[in-house]
């Protein structure tokens, strides 16, 4: 019996197909055109305020706080990457003892909450260090990487593993999977890197 | 030669034996249009999985060998 | 035991590998990104399984058989940390024996060790009875809180590391100047 759950898709394949190669022209305009030193250019002013707020000033004033904060963006990233590596490691077929959709779904509470955490303390620290990391290129990096991170995380990845994996090709599940963890270490390869800037 | 015991009664059985049929039709109908609907809708997650992730990892296999490439040049400018 | 500890780190630091790896251009830095991004390996998975132990997360997952096959990717991030803390140890070994967060750490490393060891032995005494439970009983409760507790402080302390507040370059209160093993007259640091 087919268990895999229906969903209400309110748009239709081809208006989506449409909608989606839009969005991908657009990208691809602004990533190559002068759209993106425009926009960055006029990020500076809100960078410079950022500065100028609590977080900024705590971050700025008392080292020691900045360091707790990064502390916990720390931890927080390694429960991120553990529940990230356990969820994805299930479905590359480690740990095949484990109960597939128990791991799937409970490894993705855990990333939600580490996720909310690191996006908290990392917000905390830009603001101690805006306009450095603004001119910084592995900022931007992370940040794209960051977004490109969380829209596979609940947009592509997640309606995929929560349906019933046996209708799913091994090929796809496997190639999410490592998807998945590149897009995850190279945010935290990222954001080490900004520390050596 | 069928009996009509009471007048019209056998339609209204007859009748309501076809209205059954009708909705028993019917509701088969809705359950394989949402069995086709959802397996349309695993095949757009696929396919969207599959290229999202594909592209995703032949962008960050490229960055990668881009990056450890300008890291090799700079040694070898740095070191000779 | 300061003398002893300061001496041996001087003798390391003359070594020429130390100098090559402190002074190299890229070597430091990729050993510490390892060191930290190996965090997600070791810390992550451990964390997942003290989770679990305290019902905060997977529950229904069986608490015993996550430990038994978590157990193995941890161990590899820990030999991992291991190996690239010494080298980075040995790339700034003075400072570092000197540095009071690093001594910390140290200490804490030692009783989360010692904490490992006792939960796995009655998680593996006591297994039969609990293993599908959503909590495990108080006593691993206990261990798994301290395991949390600790790590996060570990994880902290290496954070402090790179701070010159207790630096022994620098005049310091004397209860810190012992803690740190600060020398009378040294000339390195």
């Amino acid at each position: 019996m087919n268990s895999a759950t229906t969903r209400q898709t309110p748009i239709g394949p081809y208006p989506r197909a449409a909608i989606a190669t839009g969005l991908l022209a657009l990208l691809l305009a602004f990533s190559f055109s002068g759209m993106r030193s425009e926009v960055w250019t006029a990020l500076l002013p809100f960078f410079e305020w950022m500065e100028t707020t609590w977080f900024g000033y705590v971050g700025k004033t008392w080292g020691g706080a900045f360091a707790t904060i990064q502390a916990g963006h720390l931890v927080s990233l390694g429960v991120l990457g553990g529940a990230v590596l356990f969820s994805d490691g299930r479905l590359l077929g480690l740990y095949s003892s484990l109960p597939l959709r128990d791991v799937i779904d409970g490894s993705h509470q855990v990333f939600k909450w580490a996720l909310a955490v690191v996006v908290f303390t990392g917000v905390f620290m830009v603001c101690g260090v805006a306009v450095k990391v603004y001119y910084l290129p592995v900022f931007w990096y992370k940040m794209l990487t960051l977004s490109v991170g969380v829209l596979f995380a609940f947009y592509v990845r997640k309606p995929l593993v929560d349906r019933d994996l046996s209708d799913v090709s091994p090929l796809v599940i496997k190639l999410t999977a490592v998807a998945s963890i590149m897009v995850w270490f190279t945010v935290a390869a990222t954001g080490r890197w900004i520390g050596f800037s | 030669m069928v009996h009509r015991c009471c007048d019209g009664s056998l339609d209204r059985i007859q009748l309501i034996a076809l209205l059954r049929e009708y909705k028993l039709e019917n509701m088969m109908s809705d359950t394989k249009k949402s069995e086709g609907e959802s397996r349309r809708g695993l095949k757009d997650d696929e396919i969207a999985a599959m290229i999202v992730a594909g592209s995703i990892v032949v962008f960050f296999a490229v960055y990668w060998i881009f990056e450890i490439m300008s890291v090799r040049e700079l040694l070898e400018m740095a070191y000779g | 035991m300061n003398q002893l500890i300061f001496d041996i780190s001087v003798w390391l630091d003359d070594t020429a590998w130390s100098t090559a790896i402190h002074e190299s251009y890229y070597l430091y830095n990729w050993i510490e990104a390892t060191h930290v991004l190996t965090l997600m390996l070791s810390l992550g998975i451990l964390f997942l399984i003290d989770m679990r132990m305290l019902g905060w997360a997977l529950p229904n997952v069986s608490a015993t058989r996550l430990a038994e096959r978590l157990n193995t990717p941890m161990l590899v991030g820990f030999v991992v940390m291991f190996i690239t803390g010494i080298l980075l140890f040995y790339a700034v070994p003075v400072r570092s024996s000197q540095s009071l967060w690093f001594r910390i750490k140290m200490v804490l490393l030692v009783v989360c060790a010692v904490n490992a060891y006792l939960f796995h032995r009655r998680m593996t005494q006591s297994m039969s009875t609990w293993e599908n439970a959503p909590r495990a009983p108080s006593e691993l409760r206990k261990g798994a809180l301290i395991s949390l507790g600790f790590w996060t402080v570990i994880v902290l302390c290496g954070r402090f590391i790179a701070y010159d507040w207790y630096d022994c370059e620098y005049p310091q209160p004397d209860l810190v100047r012992a803690l740190a093993g600060c020398i009378d007259g040294q000339t390195r640091f």
